[in-house]
């Protein structure tokens, strides 16, 4: 029986059975340990900035080095075809890279159709669908408003605000920027805000500004909508 | 054994102790501590354990109580080639080969140990489980012709299923353990393949070896570095015996 190279959609994913223990609550429980082997990092997420991916199962990766002598290597994750790698002089310089290369990744098929996608980037996402949790990640995604609102109650920090809209909210001085902790009752303020997708409460808010006034009256509105010159103010005149 | 290209990667010497019942985080970071100049980076992982309580059968359980414990540091250099490890009851001294030549059996070995003495002194475990080294070779096999190669020609490890009904392999994983004729511990081996080798133009396989020295009571360093020069000699005699002449030229050795 022959040893052969496989097919390009065959992605050999073994499970994960060796860990850089605690980091990733995965504890070796075969007859041969390798727990210690810098080269090997079993992952239940991925993180990269902001994003982070949750995996269905912890994947395992791993650092070859390059054929040559010249040091340096590609991280790899089983389960994931080889456009996806990493590479660096050290285990962690492959492993930041392989992170790029797979949040780049991600991040471009996932906005992609199907029918938008060539083989090659089917057989990935394939790969990365069976791994990641796709499903999660698009439940995870905040809703990102921009909001006008005022506080409405500040005893002693700001507690809660009420928004254009004349909802009111509780807020929480650990989701906001540190300047709105110096907000007074009345203030209005313009924020960022990423909230929940299903539940739309606020998750962190990324920017805030005071502002001098909530909103535009009604009959500053009116005067505004009344300044604005229309047809009657034109001179009588025809085509001849 | 004298080899120009040597298939090891990586190389760890590992010892597990029975700990010291009131030991505490405190001299093992001092330990840690004291190889600040050789080891620049140091992670921690830790362990937190929850404490739940039921307070009323209409609410969710709530926590009352919350222990972090600190499951294992890790310390390397700024190259990233040499590691450190402890956790309450192991001491893993790694070398991890990026480009540079292998500094050699001896030396590592004489390195870990003088790490053991000073991890005695400081951290007083009860007594002592096993010594183990471990080694990581990987081995790149030409493809060439008609992308497919026998295992058997490279490897005397191997299994070999009839190519009908089964066709060809295309992965590979065996592990398995043995008690080497030499007398000394027990050897785990495992090997299996990885994807190719960059470039596409090599099978890569990865062969662990894991070799122990059982002892079961008091640490005495001279003995365990007797001890693990002979497994050393052990695991290069079954290393010799796993290749077959066609993987050995591969190696390029030296008369």
């Amino acid at each position: 029986m022959a040893f052969a190279v496989p097919p390009p959609d065959y992605h050999l994913a073994r499970p994960a059975v060796d860990a850089f223990g605690g980091y990733h609550g995965v504890k070796y429980r075969g007859a041969l340990p390798t727990t210690f082997d810098v080269t090997r990092q079993v992952m239940s997420t991925i993180q990269c900035g902001k994003t982070t991916y949750h995996l269905r199962q912890p994947a395992q990766g791993y650092f070859t080095r390059t054929t040559d002598d010249s040091g340096g290597g590609e991280f790899l994750v089983e389960g994931l075809p080889r456009p996806i790698t990493g590479t660096g002089r050290r285990p962690q310089e492959a492993h930041r890279e392989w992170k790029r290369q797979f949040h780049a990744t991600f991040q471009r098929l996932f906005v992609m159709r199907p029918f938008e996608m060539e083989d090659a980037d089917r057989r990935v996402w394939t790969a990365i669908e069976t791994m990641v949790d796709v499903e999660r990640y698009r439940a995870d995604q905040p809703l990102i408003v921009r909001q006008i609102g005022m506080v409405c109650r500040a005893r002693p920090y700001p507690l809660a605000v009420k928004w254009e809209d004349g909802t009111k909210e509780r807020v929480y001085l650990e989701r906001m920027p540190g300047e709105f902790a110096t907000y007074k009752a009345g203030q209005p303020f313009e924020a960022v805000i990423h909230r929940h997708p299903v539940t739309h409460k606020i998750m962190s808010v990324e920017y805030i500004k005071r502002i001098s006034q909530m909103a535009i009256k009604t009959t500053e509105s009116d005067d505004l909508w009344n300044s604005v010159p229309t047809s009657a103010a034109l001179p009588d005149a025809d085509w001849d | 054994m004298n080899l120009n290209k040597p298939p090891i990667v990586e190389m760890w010497v590992e010892f597990l102790f029975e700990p010291n019942p009131n030991g505490l985080v405190e001299p093992a970071l001092e330990f840690i501590k004291g190889f600040g100049d050789q080891y620049q980076k140091v992670e921690i992982a830790r362990e937190d354990t929850l404490e739940f309580r039921q307070y009323s059968p209409t609410e969710l359980p709530k926590v009352v109580g919350r222990t972090t414990a600190i499951s294992h540091f890790r310390a390397s250099d700024v190259e990233g080639t040499r590691w450190l490890h402890l956790t309450p009851n192991h001491l893993v001294c790694n070398f991890l080969r990026l480009g540079e030549r292998y500094p050699g059996f001896a030396n590592l070995s004489q390195d870990a140990v003088e790490k053991l003495k000073k991890y005695v002194e400081q951290c007083q475990p009860v007594k002592i489980r096993h010594a183990a080294i471990h080694y990581v070779d990987v081995v790149d096999v030409p493809i060439t012709g008609k992308n497919e190669i026998q295992l058997a020609d490279y490897f005397t490890l191997g299994l070999d299923l009839p190519t009908d009904p089964f066709g060809n392999q295309l992965s590979y994983l065996i592990r398995t353990a043995v008690k080497p004729t030499d007398g000394t511990g027990l050897l785990e081996i495992q090997l299996q393949n990885e994807s190719l080798a960059p470039g596409g133009a090599a099978f890569r396989f990865r062969l662990d070896w894991h070799k122990f020295c059982p002892y079961d009571g008091e640490i005495d360093p001279d003995k365990i570095s007797a001890d693990l020069k002979l497994a050393h000699e052990s695991v290069m005699r079954s290393f010799r015996a796993v290749f077959t002449e066609r993987t050995w030229k591969l190696f390029e050795p030296k008369d």
